[in-house]
């Protein structure tokens, strides 16, 4: 018998890329399979997504070879309008996939693009939004959608048009894990009606929970491995997708630990030979902003210290950046007051303000304009009224601390020209070229995935000269390693402060913010180290395995 | 959300009517305040206009703002009419209604010049008929944001008939404006860090268009090449592949029917009228 | 047809792209949407609410949108996004007066003419100063239209009043802000386009 979706020796390179971005795929899907895509960025697995959905051949251009067979059908003769009516992709970010002013015009878009009549498209619709659970959304503006919320509406939008085959693209990247959960074992409840899924993700601990009947580990544009979950725990890179930790923790019970970097984690430095003193502080803040509803940050009072190293953890719209933008005076607090450094917000500019704690936004594209690297970073200390040599000099000192300085020919490429990952390094760079005591890091994992995010903050800490380094983020695992004091905000309110594993062992809480306790975590909580400190997966592993490794 | 639509629900007739009818409004009031000059019937078009406003029962506070600056604007385009164009060039003998024999206003540089300026009754109806023509006209253009759904606007467009593709990206238009707005605050707050002020973008005209560099630069190239994946999302719901249907219906009802009835009628008259010279320009007994 | 036998691949890439920009495909609808909201929000980023103060300075940075639009895809891209942004800016401030929206529209028309007679990427100086010209051309030819059927429609004031009262002062401020920040667009877009993947 034919499967629901087969592809046979497929290989794929973008007509700007300098190697194959899939080598030789072969992959088989049958109807009620739930089968897991894992792997790191850049392992090919959204390209292999785009070669299942149509999208490559129909809207990218490159050179593809093999083939892909629909319940028994190639897909090479089809347009991509009969492919998609089999199988329905739901993107990265839903953001993007959105397209509609209203919730109840967006699920019907797919529906108004096949000319439907309109009492089919209206059933179709209703009961989509239903299954979801998003009815009363339905007339709400799309623009006025959390989170979780566009996620929801965007996988309505694809189940409305009843397609056989459902493709996820990285569904977590975007999510509160409660709410990814949720999203997952809805897709997950579906194969037991015969719909045939494919989860592409590399937070492989929270798809587990869900069973997938199968896993393919991808890797350099490859198939490394295709098979069962056991077996897959047993091939896959713990550094290169998050695994639950018993998983890992069974491998170095059999195999010696491959060769690592150096711990990371400035253990020294946040107990660093200065006390830490009082940086920001607030004291009673409020703000509602002028067109939402209700207080976005709801009388909060804490200080950040430094030296150290801090998360603020919170689901999403929990007031997590507004209550950050605060302490560069971005958002004037509509009561109560901020002091930093000693004088209150109010009495200093921006400018000034980001001279003690600089912030860095989420996407670096959203800052980064000038013609070469070199102007990029001479922007901020011109604007003080330093003169190009010295403007010069601090900009060449911070490009050696995010190690961009290594990069040939820097100074004078286009910002636009480098990768993501160089991009993120250089917004820090501008950042350092103020030579705050501190910086402030909107979301690091914002457009990469564990790894890479947590190397990123690995780096961040140990930039000489810099004190602190404050971080928002949802991600229980990040607050947990990367911080030696965690806050932890709901609705505009400061529910728990502390260091990470105080304020995260309390499970009832943590499901009440829309979070769950990784496997990490409990393994952190379980173990108890004499020292108080939470290890990363491997460290613990090696710990676990052998209480005298000192990692 | 950083951007509110003008656009309230609300039980009034012009709420009610069709967005097609509401869309020609701003079309043909303007087709017929053209072609009057009699400033009887002009005061008639204005009243109009101005019942047709208030029925929409906004609320003053909302229009307030745009009333205001366009009354700004219209008396000084009648002030610089009357006093330095006489009128859009009137040359026609008529009574002086006031005049004063020191300083008068010269249509070329350098505008003003030490002779006589005489108001005439001529400049004195064309420059009333101007502003009352004006104001007639912003009626209908204030009151449209107020009673337009923006989600009426792409199939109201397309029954109009405008192709599927340009009408929807109408509606996609107004869907991404919260978005776009909420990534440009973000950019400007990310350059203020780094020291920027945009109330401090000073210069000559070209050095203050540089300036604005950090802010337009940014957000542009972002829009731009994130519009792949909007590109994907909308090819994998199958968008331009075929015959379209709107879920939002659009049908004319009696109220509809009436108003385009009167709207034709008043075009058609008012052409006519124009064409045998009833509309030309009227004065009270006496002022010619 | 062309009846030459012989046709370079360059000439074959610059003929599809020709063709795109007549053809309403699903990534022109997506520009069309992307540019009329931009050049929206950027009217608007004046208003208090971007930031506070900012009010009080005389900037149009929106000015270059339509016409940057234009040159990259095209003119009926440049048309919509002219005219629809403005539409929208004009719902949130003031009110809707079409004669100001097809102006708007025109520069945007009139610009996209660029991609026609320009070939290859804006990297050159004089493939950039012919999307300049065009762009120059489409603001003063579109606020002309829109300058003087406020004249014919509204105001019966004379040409010359329409002339010195509304169509200098718009066309000059766009002018100013619309061509560097023009040159500037397209140098950065140049530079961006070299990691884009399709």
């Amino acid at each position: 018998m034919s499967g629901a979706l087969v592809a046979r020796g497929l290989s794929f390179q973008y007509a700007a890329g300098t190697e194959p971005a899939l080598r030789d795929v072969d992959l088989r899907l049958d109807p009620g399979e739930m089968v897991l895509v894992a792997g790191p960025s850049g392992c090919g697995k959204s390209t292999l997504l785009k070669c299942l959905n149509g999208l490559i051949p129909h809207s990218y251009r490159g050179a593809l070879s093999g083939s892909v067979e629909l319940f028994g059908e190639r897909t090479d003769g089809m347009t991509l309008q009969r492919i998609s009516a089999q199988v329905g992709t739901v993107l990265q970010d839903p953001d993007k996939q959105l397209v509609a002013a209203t919730v109840r015009a967006d699920i019907a878009f797919g529906l108004e693009n096949r000319g439907l009549p309109r009492a089919a498209i209206r059933n179709a619709l209703e009961e989509a939004a239903a299954a979801l659970k998003i009815t009363p959304l339905l007339e709400r503006p799309t623009a006025a959608l959390s989170g979780g919320e566009r996620q929801r509406v965007a996988l309505a939008g694809v189940l409305a048009l009843a397609p056989r085959i459902m493709l996820l693209d990285e569904p977590l990247a975007n999510l509160d894990p409660a709410t990814a959960m949720e999203l997952l074992a809805f897709v997950r409840a579906r194969t037991r009606n015969g719909l045939a899924v494919l989860v592409v993700e590399h937070r492989v601990e929270d798809v587990l929970e869900v069973s997938p009947d199968r896993v393919l580990y991808m890797s350099g544009g490859r198939i490394e491995y295709a098979g069962g979950v056991d077996g897959f725990l047993r091939v896959a890179d713990p550094q290169a997708v998050k695994l639950p930790f018993q998983a890992v923790r069974r491998r170095f019970a059999t195999a010696t630990p491959p060769p690592r970097p150096s711990p990371i984690k400035g253990e020294g430095d946040s107990r660093g030979p200065r006390e830490a003193v009082p940086l920001v502080t607030y004291d009673q803040v409020h703000y509602a902003y002028p067109a939402g509803d209700g207080e976005a940050v709801g009388g909060i009072s804490t200080t950040l210290r430094s030296p150290s190293k801090m998360a603020i953890l919170g689901p999403n719209g929990s007031g997590k950046s507004t209550l950050l933008k605060m302490a560069l005076g971005l958002v004037r607090p509509d009561r109560g007051t901020v002091v930093v450094g000693g004088a209150p917000t109010t009495a200093q500019t921006v400018a000034q303000l980001a001279r003690q704690v600089a912030y860095v936004f989420q996407s670096p594209r959203q800052m980064l304009f000038a013609n070469t690297v070199r102007e990029e970073l001479a922007f901020a200390p011109r604007n003080q009224g330093l003169e190009p040599a010295q403007a010069e000099e601090i900009g060449r000192q911070a490009l050696q601390a995010v190690g961009l300085d290594q990069v040939d020919g820097i100074w004078d490429r286009s910002p636009y020209a480098l990768s993501f990952g160089q991009q993120k390094r250089l917004a820090i760079a501008t950042a350092l070229t103020l030579r705050p005591r501190a910086i402030i890091v909107d979301e690091p994992s914002a457009g990469q995935d564990y790894g890479q995010a947590a190397a990123f903050l690995d780096e961040v800490g140990a930039i000489p000269g810099l004190e602190s380094v404050y971080f928002i983020t949802h991600d229980v695992d990040l607050a947990l390693l990367f911080s030696d004091r965690c806050l932890l905000l709901r609705g505009g309110r400061l529910e728990a402060q502390g260091r990470p594993l105080e304020v995260l062992a309390d499970r009832a809480r943590l499901a009440a913010f829309r979070l769950r306790p990784t496997s990490l975590l409990a393994a952190n909580l379980a173990a108890s180290l004499p020292d108080g400190r939470p290890l990363d997966a491997v460290d613990l592993a090696l710990r676990l395995q052998n209480p005298k490794t000192i990692p | 959300m950083l951007v509110a639509w003008r656009y309230r629900p609300r039980d009034t007739w012009v709420h009610r009517l069709d967005p097609r009818v509401k869309i020609l409004t701003l079309v043909v009031p303007v087709l017929i305040a053209a072609q009057v000059q009699d400033v009887r019937w002009m005061l008639l078009l204005f009243a109009v206009g101005i019942a047709y406003h208030l029925s929409a029962r906004i609320p003053w506070h909302d229009v307030r703002r745009p009333w205001t600056y366009f009354s700004v604007f219209v008396l000084v385009l009648v002030s610089v009419n009357a006093l330095v164009f006489t009128g859009g060039g009137q040359t026609a003998h008529s009574r002086v209604l006031l005049s004063w024999p020191w300083l008068g206003f010269r249509g070329g540089f350098p505008f003003l010049a030490p002779h006589a300026y005489h108001l005439t009754a001529a400049v004195a109806l064309f420059v009333l008929a101007q502003a009352l023509r004006m104001y007639s006209i912003a009626a209908y253009a204030f009151t449209f944001p107020f009673v337009v759904d923006p989600a009426d606007y792409g199939v109201a467009f397309n029954r109009l008939g405008l192709p599927y593709k340009i009408a929807f990206a109408m509606d996609m238009a107004f869907r991404y404006v919260p978005a776009l707005a909420r990534e440009l605050q973000t950019t400007v707050d990310a350059q203020r860090v780094r020291g920027y002020e945009l109330d401090q973008v000073r210069g000559g005209p070209i050095g203050r268009s540089v300036r604005l560099a950090p802010v337009v630069v940014p957000v542009v190239l972002n829009a731009i090449l994130g519009a792949e994946d909007i590109v994907d999302a909308m090819d994998l719901r199958g968008f331009g592949t075929g015959k379209r249907t709107w879920l939002r219906q659009l049908a004319y009802q009696d109220l509809d029917r009436w108003a385009l009835g009167v709207m034709a009628l008043t075009l058609v008259v008012a052409t006519v009228a124009d064409l045998t010279g009833y509309l030309n320009p009227w004065y009270p007994p006496g002022w010619r | 047809m062309s009846t030459t036998t012989r046709t370079s691949t360059a000439s074959l890439i610059r003929e599809t792209r020709r063709q795109d920009l007549f053809r309403l495909s699903t990534r022109s609808v997506v520009y069309m949407a992307i540019g009329a909201a931009l050049y929206a929000v950027l009217n608007l980023i004046t208003n208090s609410w971007v930031i506070p103060g900012a009010q009080n300075v005389s900037i149009r940075p929106g000015a270059v949108i339509p016409i940057f639009f234009g040159v990259l895809f095209g003119p009926i891209v440049g048309f919509f996004t002219g005219f629809v942004g403005n539409t929208i800016s004009d719902q949130l401030t003031y009110g809707i007066f079409w004669n100001w929206e097809i102006g708007n529209g025109l520069m945007g028309l009139i610009a996209g003419f660029t991609p026609l007679v320009v070939r290859g990427a804006y990297r050159r100086w004089p493939n950039v100063v012919t999307a300049a010209v065009l762009s120059a051309a489409g603001i003063l030819a579109g606020l002309f239209v829109a300058a003087f059927t406020d004249q014919w429609l509204y105001s019966k004031i004379s040409f010359k009043a329409a002339m010195t009262t509304e169509w200098f002062p718009a066309a000059g401020s766009d002018l100013l802000f619309g061509i560097p920040l023009l040159v500037i667009l397209l140098a950065a877009w140049s530079r961006a386009r070299e990691r884009a993947s399709r």
